[in-house]
C-alpha cells in the first residue's frame, strides 16, 4: 500500500512551489488515502494517484502540469506495483531547471551521485590500462632495443636521475637493462608519451577541477541547454504603502443595481399609498464593482507593465476584483496572457459591461501618426461608463497627447503614481465624480534635461536598443543629455542594471533598494521607480551591449563592488527554499559552434540566439558586464560540463532519445529528402563525415520548417548514411575532436623526441632495424597509433554505436554518399534488402 | 449523389413539408458514448470519495457538461439536474425561487391561500437536497403540490459558473461544502441533505472569471487537457460508430488536419474544439464524402463543410486557405 508518511514532506514542497496546501489541503489528502485504502481501491500506479491527489490540491491548470512533475519527481514513477517505501524524501531541493534535452534537477552537491562512482570505475581502468600497457612494452620489447650513440650535445645520465626508485621499478623489472643510458628512446619516449597521456586522463576525470561559471550575453550558433535558476524574489510594491489600505476602501464599495426581486416593504408601504392599489416596488442588491485593467505591454520584459501590474497586484491583495488583459499599443487586440489567443475588445466588453475601465498606457498608438489626431477605434472606450487612464509618462512630459486624449475620449487621465489611487476612487468609485482637471504638465528644475532626454530617445526609438554602436558625436550627446536628466543615483542604478547581462524586473527593483542613497525605499509609492524604468531600455526589456559597457566602465569601484555582491547574494538564493520564486533563464554551453551556415541560424529561436549564456571556465574575465555565478550555485550545475559528458552514460542515452525524436519529426514532418551543403563549401570544421542539412523536403519536394537542425552523417565503408539531430552532431564532433587533439600531440611528442635524441627519424627507424626491423615498427606504431584508439574507444565509438538508431538514408542518383547533394529516407524494409 | 433540401435555384412553387434527414450526431448527448480521460475519471472518482463538489475547465468542447450526464448513468442515478449561471445569478437561485408578486395577488384575492409555500419553487440544488430527505424529513418547506418520488440521490451540474457575478462564489461557500440552504420566506426553514444522499455536484467554468480561492479549495478540480489524436479518433468512433471504422483514412486525414488548425502559428481568433471536429466530419459523411478515401481525393466536397470549423469571419477565410495549402502540400 502507499506510504503516507512522505506526504507531509511532499505537499510542504509543493507549498514552497506556490500551491495552497493548508490543514484542510493536507486533511483531505489523507482522507483520500484513507478512503482509498479502505475501499481497496488504491491505485496500482503512479499517474492515476498523481491524478488523483492532483485533483486535491490543484487549482489551476498550470498547477496540474507543475504537479504531475513534481509528483514524479517525489514519488517516481510505477506501474502495476507498489511505489517505493523506504525512500525518504527529499527535502525541498534548490530550484534550478533544465529545460530541454536535459533532465529536470540536479543533485545536491553532496548527494552520492553516479558520475562519481562512474568516475572512480573509469579512473582505475584507465591507471590500469596504462600500467598494464607499460609493462608489457617495456618487458616485451624495450630489453631487446640495442645500444646505440646518443648525439653528442645531449647528456642522458641525468634522465634517470630524475625518476623516482618506485616509478622505474614499476615500468620495468632488472634495472641492469636500461644501465646503458644509449637505450634510453624506448623508455624515455614511452614515459613521455604516457606522462601526457595520464595529464589527459587525470584532467578528465578530476573531480574538483578549478573552474567558475560566468554568464555573459552572446551571440550563439548552436542550439544551448536552457536553464532556469529560481531565486527569491523582492517582496517589494511601490503601490503598498501605509495609506493603500485606505485609499482603496472606496473602490470596493459596492454599488447598488435593481434586481428582479420585489422588495416587499417597500411595495406594502406603496400598495397602502395607493389605496390598496398593488405598485410594485423591486428592490435594489449590493454588488461588488468589478474592474477591467488595460495594460500597454511592450515586450515581455516590459517593466512599465510589470509596474502596472503591481498595481494590480496591490488591488488583488484588497480582494478588489480585477480582470487585467494586456495590448501591444492597439486595444482592440487583447491578450489575457503572454502566448494565449488574442481576444477582440468587443468580445471583452460584452464579456464584462458592467466593469470599471482602467487603461494603463501612454496612448501613442490611439493618434494617427500622420494627421496627429485620434484614431476612431479610440473612441470605443466610451462603451464604459465608467474609465480612466492611467499614463506613465512623468507630468514634466504632458502636452498635446495627454490633453486631446481626456478631451477626445471623455476619459481621466492621471499619472500612475502615487495618485492613481485615489484618482481610480475619485473617477471610477464615486456616485458624482468630479470634473478631470486638464492635464498641466508639472514644472520642475528637471523639467527641460528630461524633455531633451525624451525628445533624443523619441526621435529613433529603435536607435538606442539596438546592437550598432552610434557615431561617436550622438553618443556623446546622449551620455551627456542620459547624465542630466537623471539624478546621479538614478544614473548609478542604471548602471548598476547594466552589470547582469539580461534587463529583469526584479532585479532592477532589487538593486534600486540594494544601492547606495537607495532609489526605491520600502512603504514609499515611488514614482521615481515608474520614471525610472520608462527609460526604453526598461520599455523594451533589453540593453544593448554598447551602452552596457559605456555605464559599467564608468562605475565607480565601491558601486560595482556593491552591485556584485548583491547579485551574487541573489543568486544564492537560489540555494534556499522558498515559495514564490521567480526564474532567471540562461542557457549552458552545449559545445563548440558547428558552422557559421545562416541556415541552422534562421531556424533557431531568436531568443535563444542572443542568450545570457553561462560559460564554465578556469581563467579569470576581468570583464566588468561579465557576472560570475556563485561557485555553490556553479557546482549544481557543474554535472552537465565536461565531466558529465565524458564519464556518464547519460549523452549515450541523450543521443538515444535523439534518434527518437528525429524519427518522430520525420514522421510528424513527412520528410523525405534532404539538402545538404556540397562537401567542399562551409563544412566548418564539421569534417568530412558530417553534412549540414540546408533544407529537409517533404514528398512533394517542398521545403519544410524543422525545429532542429538536422545532419547527415556517412560513415566509412558500405554502411548506411544516418540522419542526425544537431546535438547528436556536436557531441560526435566534440568526441572526435577531442581524440583527434590528444592523439595528435602524441604524435608530436613522439617526433620530438626522436629528433631530439637521435637527430632523425631515420636514425630513430636505423636503429630499430639494427635489431628486429618488425617488432621495432610495432613499437612505433603502438606509440602513436594506441593512444588514438584507445581514446576513440572511449569517448567517439560509444556515440557513433548509437547512430544506427538514427533513420537511414541514401543518396539521391547514382552518386558516391561523399559527392551526394541530395539524400532521401530510407526504409527498413529496402535498407534490409540492400545490405542483407 | 441526393440532393440536397436546400438549393442554390429556389423550386417554381413552394413544395410540400419536407422531412429532415436523421442527424449523424444524433447521440451526441448519449451518456453511453462518453468517453472521460483517465484524468478525468480519477477526479470523478476523488469527488465521489470525498463527497466533495467538482470543479472542471477546459477548452470549450471538451465535454465538461455532459461529464454530469455520464456519471448520473453511470451511478445509475436520474439525469443530473442542470443549472445554468446568468450574470444576474444569485446564491439564492441555486436552490429556489419564491413568486413575491403571486404572494402579493394571493394576499390581496379573497379566499386564496396565502401560504408561502405555495409560493415556493426549488431549483437545480435546492431540489436535489430535498430529493436526499425522504418526503416527510422535507414536508415542512414542500409546497402542497410537490410530488416528492422518494429519497435519493442526485447530479446537479452547475454549468458555467464563471458567468456568474463575483460575489456568487463567495455567497454558496458553506451550502456549497455543507449541502444545505435556508429559506427566509418560511421562517428561516433550513432544509440540508441527508448524509447518506448527498447530491454530487459538478460544476464547469470557462475560466473568463477567476474564482476566488475560499471557493476553489472547496472543490475536487480538473483541468480537462485537449484530447490527442488518438483519443480524439476513439471519440469521432463513439459519436459516429456507423459511417466511420478504426483508420478510416477520411477521419485520420480530418484529425491531422484539424491538428494542423490548432497550431499556435495559424493563429485562428477560435480554435475548433472537439464539437467542431464532430460537426465537421458529420457534415462530410452528409455531403458523401467516402470515409474509406482520403481527404485528398475528395478535397472539393469537403472544402464545402469547412464552415462547420470556423466560427468567426476572419478564421472562415484562414481555414480556407491553411485547407488549401493542407491538402496540396
Amino acid at each position: 500500500m502507499f506510504c503516507a508518511a512522505t506526504l507531509p514532506t511532499f505537499l510542504t514542497a509543493l507549498r514552497l512551489s506556490g500551491f495552497a496546501v493548508g490543514l484542510p489541503e493536507r486533511q483531505r489528502s489523507l482522507d483520500l488515502l484513507v478512503s482509498l485504502q479502505a475501499t481497496g481501491t488504491m491505485p496500482d500506479n503512479s499517474e492515476q494517484l498523481s491524478n488523483m491527489l492532483g485533483a486535491v490540491l490543484c487549482r489551476s491548470a498550470q498547477q496540474q502540469v507543475l504537479f504531475r512533475r513534481e509528483f514524479a519527481k517525489h514519488f517516481g514513477t510505477w506501474k502495476g506495483r507498489e511505489p517505493p517505501h523506504d525512500e525518504g524524501a527529499t527535502q525541498a531541493e534548490p530550484r534550478i531547471e533544465i529545460g530541454a534535452q536535459a533532465e529536470p534537477t540536479g543533485d545536491l552537491p553532496d548527494s552520492p551521485s553516479p558520475v562519481h562512482r562512474q568516475m572512480v570505475v573509469r579512473a582505475v581502468i584507465v591507471a590500469l590500462l596504462l600500467f598494464v600497457m607499460a609493462a608489457i612494452l617495456k618487458s616485451g620489447f624495450i630489453p631487446r632495443v640495442p645500444t646505440f650513440a646518443p648525439p653528442a650535445p645531449f647528456a642522458p645520465n641525468s634522465i634517470f636521475e630524475a625518476f623516482p626508485d618506485w616509478l622505474l621499478s614499476a615500468l620495468e623489472g632488472p634495472r641492469v637493462v636500461i644501465e646503458a643510458m644509449q637505450t634510453t628512446f624506448g623508455p624515455a619516449t614511452l614515459l613521455l608519451v604516457y606522462v601526457v597521456f595520464i595529464v589527459a586522463a587525470l584532467w578528465i576525470v578530476a573531480p574538483s577541477r578549478p573552474f567558475a561559471a560566468y554568464m555573459s550575453r552572446r551571440r550563439v550558433d548552436y542550439r544551448p541547454q536552457l536553464v532556469e535558476l529560481f531565486v527569491k524574489p523582492s517582496t517589494f510594491n511601490p503601490f503598498l504603502d501605509g495609506s493603500f489600505a485606505r485609499r482603496v476602501q472606496d473602490l470596493r464599495r459596492p454599488r447598488l443595481v435593481q434586481s428582479r426581486e420585489l422588495d416587499v416593504d417597500a411595495s406594502l408601504l406603496a400598495t397602502l399609498d395607493r389605496a390598496g392599489l398593488f405598485s410594485p416596488v423591486f428592490a435594489f442588491r449590493r454588488v461588488a464593482p468589478e474592474y477591467l485593467v488595460l495594460i500597454d505591454r511592450r515586450s515581455g520584459n516590459d517593466h512599465v507593465a510589470r509596474y502596472a501590474e503591481a498595481l494590480v497586484a496591490a488591488l488583488l491583495q484588497m480582494r478588489i476584483y480585477v480582470d487585467v488583459y494586456h495590448y501591444n499599443g492597439d486595444f482592440r487586440r487583447l491578450f489575457a496572457s503572454p502566448g494565449a489567443p488574442s481576444t477582440t475588445f468587443e468580445e471583452v466588453t460584452g464579456r464584462h459591461p458592467e466593469h470599471r475601465l482602467v487603461i494603463i498606457g501612454a496612448g501613442e498608438r490611439f493618434f494617427d501618426p500622420v494627421s496627429g489626431r485620434l484614431v476612431a477605434w479610440a473612441a470605443r472606450v466610451k462603451s464604459f461608463q465608467r474609465r480612466i487612464l492611467l499614463t506613465p509618462t512623468p507630468r514634466e512630459l504632458w502636452g498635446y497627447r495627454e490633453e486631446t486624449l481626456q478631451e477626445g475620449l471623455e476619459i481621466p487621465v492621471v499619472a500612475i503614481g502615487s495618485d492613481a489611487i485615489s484618482a481610480m476612487a475619485d473617477f471610477l468609485a464615486k456616485d458624482e465624480p468630479p470634473r478631470p482637471q486638464a492635464p498641466t504638465p508639472e514644472r520642475s528644475t528637471r523639467a527641460a534635461a528630461m524633455a531633451k532626454l525624451a525628445d533624443l530617445l523619441d526621435d529613433r526609438p529603435l536607435r538606442w536598443v539596438e546592437d550598432g554602436l552610434p557615431d561617436e558625436t550622438s553618443l556623446g550627446v546622449f551620455n551627456k543629455a542620459l547624465r542630466q536628466a537623471l539624478p546621479p543615483s538614478d544614473y548609478d542604478w542604471l548602471s548598476a542594471c547594466a552589470v547582469y547581462p539580461e534587463i529583469n524586473w526584479q532585479l532592477t527593483v532589487h538593486l534600486g533598494l540594494a544601492l547606495p542613497g537607495a532609489p526605491l525605499r520600502r512603504g514609499e509609492a515611488s514614482s521615481r521607480l515608474l520614471h525610472f524604468v520608462s527609460l526604453p531600455w526598461f520599455r523594451f526589456g533589453r540593453m544593448p551591449s554598447w551602452l552596457r559597457h559605456l555605464l559599467v566602465d564608468e562605475m565607480s569601484a565601491a558601486v560595482y563592488r556593491k552591485v556584485r555582491n548583491t547579485l551574487e547574494a541573489l543568486l544564492l538564493t537560489t540555494l534556499v527554499p522558498a515559495s514564490g520564486k521567480f526564474a532567471i533563464e540562461a542557457a549552458l554551453e552545449r559545445g563548440k559552434a558547428l558552422d557559421d551556415n545562416k541556415a541552422v541560424e534562421s531556424r533557431m529561436p531568436r531568443a535563444m540566439r542572443d542568450s545570457v549564456l553561462i560559460d564554465f571556465m578556469t581563467r579569470l574575465r576581468k570583464d566588468r558586464t561579465v557576472v560570475r555565478l556563485p561557485s555553490a550555485v556553479a557546482r549544481l550545475l557543474k554535472r552537465d560540463g565536461l565531466l558529465r559528458n565524458i564519464l556518464t552514460r547519460e549523452p549515450q542515452d541523450e543521443v538515444a532519445a535523439g534518434a527518437q525524436i528525429v524519427a518522430n519529426e520525420v514522421e510528424a514532418a513527412g520528410l523525405e529528402a534532404f539538402d545538404v551543403t556540397p562537401a567542399e563549401e562551409g563544412s566548418g570544421g564539421l569534417g568530412p563525415e558530417l553534412r549540414l542539412v540546408a533544407q529537409p523536403l517533404d514528398r512533394t519536394g517542398a521545403s519544410v520548417k524543422s525545429r532542429d537542425d538536422f545532419h547527415i552523417y556517412l560513415p566509412a565503408g558500405v554502411k548506411p548514411a544516418r540522419l542526425l539531430d544537431g546535438a547528436s552532431a556536436t557531441l560526435y564532433r566534440r568526441r572526435r575532436d577531442l581524440a583527434r587533439r590528444l592523439s595528435t600531440h602524441n604524435l608530436i611528442v613522439v617526433l620530438v623526441v626522436a629528433l631530439v635524441l637521435y637527430g632523425g627519424v631515420l636514425t630513430t627507424a636505423s636503429a630499430f632495424n639494427d635489431v628486429n626491423s618488425g617488432i621495432a615498427a610495432i613499437i612505433a606504431a603502438l606509440l602513436i597509433v594506441s593512444p588514438y584508439a584507445i581514446l576513440n574507444g572511449l569517448l567517439v565509438w560509444p556515440i557513433v554505436r548509437r547512430f544506427s538508431l538514427f533513420p537511414a538514408c541514401r543518396p539521391v542518383g547514382d552518386v558516391r554518399p561523399y559527392a551526394a547533394t541530395r539524400f532521401t529516407i530510407e526504409s527498413p524494409a529496402a535498407l534490409a534488402g540492400r545490405y542483407r | 449523389m441526393a440532393e440536397f433540401l436546400y438549393r442554390e435555384s429556389p423550386p417554381k412553387s413552394k413544395p410540400a413539408p419536407q422531412d429532415l434527414p436523421a442527424p449523424l450526431l444524433a447521440n451526441a448527448t448519449d451518456p453511453s458514448g462518453y468517453l472521460p480521460d483517465q484524468g478525468m475519471v480519477d477526479a470523478v472518482n476523488v469527488a465521489l470519495l470525498l463527497r466533495q463538489p467538482l470543479l472542471l475547465t477546459g477548452e470549450p468542447g471538451t465535454g465538461k457538461s455532459q461529464l454530469a450526464s455520464s456519471v448520473a448513468y453511470q451511478l445509475g442515478l436520474d439525469p443530473p439536474l442542470c443549472f445554468e449561471t446568468k450574470s444576474t445569478t444569485i446564491a439564492r437561485d441555486l436552490f429556489y425561487s419564491f413568486d413575491n408578486i403571486g404572494r402579493f395577488r394571493a394576499a390581496q384575492t379573497a379566499g386564496a391561500s396565502s401560504d408561502a409555500k405555495l409560493f415556493l419553487a426549488f431549483n437545480a440544488l435546492g431540489l436535489a437536497i430535498v430529493l436526499a430527505n425522504s418526503p416527510e424529513g422535507a414536508g415542512p418547506v414542500l409546497p402542497p403540490d410537490f410530488k416528492h418520488p422518494g429519497r435519493r440521490r442526485s447530479v446537479v451540474l452547475i454549468d458555467e459558473i464563471d458567468k456568474a457575478p463575483r460575489d456568487f462564489p463567495n455567497d454558496i461557500l458553506n451550502e456549497i461544502e455543507r449541502l444545505y440552504f435556508r429559506i427566509p420566506e418560511l421562517g428561516n426553514a433550513q432544509v440540508g441533505a441527508e448524509p447518506d444522499h448527498r447530491p454530487v455536484v459538478i460544476m464547469t467554468s470557462n475560466s473568463e472569471k477567476a474564482l476566488p480561492d475560499a471557493f476553489l479549495r472547496r472543490c475536487i478540480f480538473y483541468s480537462i487537457p485537449f484530447p490527442d489524436d488518438e483519443r480524439l479518433e476513439r471519440i469521432v468512433l463513439a459519436r459516429l460508430p456507423e459511417r466511420l471504422v478504426h483508420g478510416s483514412p477520411l477521419m485520420r486525414d480530418a484529425i491531422s488536419f484539424f491538428g494542423h488548425l490548432r497550431q499556435d502559428d495559424l493563429a485562428l481568433r477560435k480554435r475548433p474544439g472537439t464539437a467542431e471536429l464532430l460537426n465537421w466530419l458529420a457534415a462530410m459523411l452528409d455531403f458523401e464524402c467516402e470515409p474509406s478515401k482520403a481527404l485528398l481525393a475528395q478535397a472539393g466536397p469537403a472544402s464545402r463543410t469547412l464552415a462547420s470549423l470556423a466560427k468567426m469571419d476572419e478564421d472562415q477565410v484562414r481555414i480556407h486557405e491553411a485547407f488549401k495549402q493542407w491538402i496540396y502540400k
